[in-house]
């Protein structure tokens, strides 16, 4: 029924011997992964910016490496499918296992495979209680139930640790694609164009809402004075409502106000006063930045403060925020964002760049051409996949040393800037409590490594092209394709474990054969 | 064509099912005499506007029950949640009714109407004092404090946790609660499927050897046909019987029907169940569009969803997750085939007459169709049901549970 993809086979030469011989692999033509991802690339650009979107990227960057390993079958709702998905990857003789990148929140676990987890955890608590009545959200709970976690860096492990999840954990970094070890080295002149729309800033459009954000408490109001909706909602108040039915009041107040939500949704989230640009051009010495707007954790206000006043008025230093959202949220972000920066009424000669369309690999391979440095100024991070590809490019940090970059990130091919733990709550708590921390950057110290980055590549091209290629070489031992292939490979081969081992994993222990059906 | 069987005799089985015992191979239930406390069941489900599923579970638990031991049916939901379900208030809180198996007549003609003629039986006052002295059973949510000496849970499925976009925010915060906090105040839990034991290992607080799986029986026609008489088995009936709501997946079937090229244009789609919640009407553009047959039938009594069962060439269920699946072993009792999805509790079907697809994937719906018409359609027999699917036996498992064995 189904064309299951067949694996493709690692050249003799480079494929490392299997440590077992079990249940799990009799040998590598019958090894398969299902793997449950969060979309499929048909969904992609769509389901950008949306939860959990990043476990995609990092699918995709493992993908060639898994099917090395063997067979991969890629599903999405695994609830609904996974055990499909084994059922038929047996009934072709295939041993498969489940490989989850989704985050232990969502991940489903199988009776019918062993469950392999790839979660990215960015604080140094794990969940270990029930939040929001959902016990799924005790990753605790979670991780202990499976057979195997891989984590992108250590410092997630180590949070694992500490929490006492019992479950083997193994450190397997993000691969690189082997394209940005390839970008040309940044050279000062250069000009880079991209076909992609943007915004950039500032506009005039800006400069004009600026001066009239401020209303005239003396002028007449611009609408001339209480409009329908608001006479209308006195006599609702005033006449009708005393004359109407309990239930059928509640009733009209509930559809007004949802009307009214919608209303206010549709208003605030119009752009159409500035002005989009068709593509972009860049020159100069340019800093990018790629977030996904809605996670508090990337902490756009301090990126988007500090730039525009280390680089005030130098013309020819530009910042491009790529923003990682879909068509539907496009909007919304672009408001909270802009808003944002109106408010602040910085003036400012330096260029700040919007992008919000899906870029294709290629678009994104231009894009760190034409940068300068990779800027990031998040709270904390499970990895930052761009400050890793933007390092393999060449293309120095500036960055705090936290978290997952604590693994990487080092001074000698960026800027570090200085951070300090404060608490914080875990991003699916609807309560905020408190229970975890995060990293608060200082700002002065953003302020001062952008000027100094700047003053870098504009006057000490030597120093600028030292960190480029230690940035490169970097990234190479850690995290190319062939750095990450033996890490990956010990990984899952240590849940292939002899049969009549009785330690071996419980869920590795499942019956391979399942219900015979029709 | 479609590889049906060409003799009718062997499309109107239900009665040589019944002439090979397959009704009347009952076990006898032990009796004990020797228990006289009785048991209370708390019976919310029954106070629905249609049973269903779970009204349908409970209703035949309480008759299989009856048989073994003395019931005081209870209901512990009042207030906003009763409202916000509609729960009837045939039962209310502080009331209890009293049954004993002598007084308690069979299901088989009509579950629904049974249910309510029980619910109109005398009530008296709630006896907390001899409640601590008994045995409980939660059949659906429970209260955040124990009442009872011993006290069961059943656990149906854990959807509300794993689909949770196909549930109201109320459901998924009630049943948060019961699955992360008040089901681990029972002593123990009766899982209806094995999968649903696997998922309370991962996400329920009790232990693993507190839950117990076991499977219930048919909903309907247990002891014998709700439809008396003989029924002809159409070529051209495409049986589901679901609520319509997002988990049951009704989008992709009446996408897949409508579309398909694997059944032949006379084949027509016929849908019994009640519109519950999140019901969208996206397929009606589609629906109007073209010229095969669906029929939506709402509700029907059993007496005609025996017939149906008896009359389709085949069941479909496309759901995307369930804790048993009625519909499958109802078509199976009625010697239908089925095609069905491959996921959760559905798998444990497995066997003749059941044809495999991924719920997610219109195609292996096809295929699933195409190897059930290899095979060739019409009745299926399968001699497991009877050993394997039993109110009996779950009462039994039940009532052991209940007296802490």
């Amino acid at each position: 029924m189904n064309n299951l993809p067949r694996p493709k086979p690692l050249p003799a030469a480079t494929q490392p011997p299997l440590a077992f011989r079990g249940p799990y692999s009799s040998s590598a033509d019958n090894r398969a992964l299902v793997v449950s991802s969060v979309f499929t690339h048909a969904e992609a650009v769509e389901q950008i910016g949306q939860q959990a979107y990043s476990y995609w990227f990092v699918y995709r960057a493992f993908a060639p490496l898994l099917e090395r390993w063997g067979c991969t079958i890629e599903i999405t709702r695994p609830e609904s499918r996974l055990d499909y998905a084994l059922w038929r990857a047996r009934a072709q003789n295939l041993e498969p296992m489940h490989l989850s990148f989704l985050p232990l929140h969502v991940t489903y676990l199988t009776a019918h495979a062993a469950n392999i987890g790839f979660p990215f955890w960015e604080f140094p608590d794990l969940p270990s209680a029930t939040i929001a009545n959902n016990s799924r959200n005790n990753w605790k709970r979670i991780a202990d139930r499976m057979a195997l976690l891989m984590t992108a860096s250590r410092f997630t492990r180590d949070t694992f640790v500490r929490a006492g999840v019992k479950t083997p954990i193994h450190v397997v970094p993000v691969p690189i694609q082997p394209a940005y070890f390839d970008v040309p080295k940044w050279e000062a002149g250069q000009c880079v164009r991209l076909n992609c729309p943007c915004y950039i800033f500032p506009q005039k459009a800006t400069q004009k809402k600026l001066v009239s954000a401020g209303s005239d408490p003396w002028a007449p109001p611009a609408d001339g004075g209480p409009g329908f909706f608001s006479q209308a909602k006195r006599t609702y108040k005033g006449y009708i409502r005393p004359k109407l039915p309990k239930p059928l009041d509640r009733c009209l107040t509930t559809l007004t106000r949802a009307a009214k939500i919608a209303y206010l949704a549709s208003k605030e989230a119009s752009t159409d006063e500035f002005e989009k640009t068709p593509h972009l051009d860049l020159s100069g010495i340019v800093y990018t930045s790629v977030m996904n707007p809605f996670d508090p954790r990337k902490n756009w206000g301090d990126l988007i403060t500090g730039f525009l006043l280390a680089m005030k008025d130098r013309e020819d230093a530009t910042l491009v925020i790529k923003l990682a959202v879909g068509e539907q949220l496009e909007a919304v972000a672009l408001e909270g964002i802009l808003g944002y920066y109106q408010s602040l009424g910085i003036d400012h000669r330096c260029k700040m760049i919007l992008i919000t369309d899906y870029l294709s690999d290629a678009q994104m391979l231009e894009l760190t051409r034409a940068s300068t440095y990779y800027l990031c100024t998040s709270h904390a991070e499970g990895a930052c996949l761009p400050l890793q590809d933007f390092a393999a490019a060449g293309r120095p940090g500036i960055a705090p040393l936290h978290t997952a970059m604590r693994d990487y990130f080092r001074d000698d091919f960026g800027f570090v800037v200085a951070s300090h733990p404060e608490p914080t709550y875990f991003p699916h708590d609807p309560e905020k409590r408190l229970g975890t921390s995060w990293e608060r950057l200082v700002w002065q110290s953003l302020y001062q490594q952008l000027r100094t980055s700047y003053e870098v590549a504009k006057a000490d091209r030597t120093g600028y092209r030292a960190m480029s290629v230690r940035g490169r070489e970097r990234m190479a031992d850690y995290a190319s394709l062939e750095a990450v292939w033996p890490r990956l490979v010990t990984a899952l081969d240590s849940i292939i474990v002899p049969a009549f081992a009785p330690d071996r994993p419980v869920a590795a222990r499942m019956p391979a054969a399942m219900c015979k059906a029709s | 064509m479609q590889g049906f069987g060409t003799g009718q005799g062997s499309l109107a089985m239900p009665e040589a099912r019944l002439s090979r015992g397959i009704f009347g191979r009952r076990a006898p239930i032990p009796r004990r005499p020797e228990v006289r406390a009785p048991v209370y069941v708390e019976v919310s489900p029954l106070l629905t506007l249609h049973i269903t599923g779970i009204g349908r579970f409970v209703a035949r638990m309480v008759e299989a029950l009856a048989k073994l031991t003395p019931l005081r049916l209870v209901t512990t939901i009042n207030g906003a949640h009763a409202q916000n379900m509609s729960l009837s208030t045939d039962l209310q809180t502080g009331e209890e009714i009293a049954i004993s198996a002598a007084d308690l007549p069979a299901a088989d003609e009509d579950v629904g109407r049974w249910a309510k003629r029980l619910l109109k039986r005398p009530h008296q006052q709630h006896d907390a004092e001899l409640a601590s002295r008994c045995a409980g059973i939660y059949t659906l949510l429970r209260p955040p404090a124990r009442h009872f000496r011993r006290e069961i849970s059943v656990l149906y499925d854990f959807t509300p946790l794993i689909v949770p976009w196909a549930h109201v925010q109320e459901t998924r915060e009630h049943f948060g609660i019961f699955f992360s906090e008040t089901s681990g105040l029972s002593d123990a839990a009766v899982a209806i499927s094995k999968a649903t034991k696997d998922d309370a290992q991962w996400l329920s607080p009790l232990p693993p050897e507190a839950v117990v799986a076991g499977y219930p029986g048919p909903s309907l026609c247990v002891h014998r046909h709700a439809c008396a008489g003989r029924v002809e088995r159409s070529r051209n009936i495409i049986l589901v019987v679901s609520t319509l709501e997002p988990r049951k997946n009704g989008r992709l079937l009446l996408d897949w029907f409508l579309d398909t090229k694997a059944l032949s244009p006379e084949m027509e789609l016929w849908w019994v169940g009640p519109k519950g919640w999140l019901h969208e009407h996206s397929a009606e553009t589609h629906l109007r569009a073209s010229k095969k047959q669906v029929r939506f039938l709402g509700m029907v009594p059993d007496r005609e969803l025996c017939k149906l069962y008896r009359r389709a060439a085949f069941a479909v269920y496309p759901s995307l997750y369930e804790g048993f699946g009625f519909p499958v072993l109802d078509a199976l009792w009625h010697e239908t085939p089925v095609v069905c999805a491959f996921n959760s509790s559905l798998q444990e079907f497995a066997g003749p007459g059941v044809h495999y697809f991924d719920a997610c994937d219109p195609a292996t719906l096809d295929d699933a169709c195409r190897e059930l018409f290899a095979r060739g359609a019409g009745s299926v027999h399968r001699d497991d049901l009877c050993e394997n699917y039993s109110w009996d036996k779950l009462a039994r498992t039940v009532y052991a549970m209940c007296d802490g064995e």
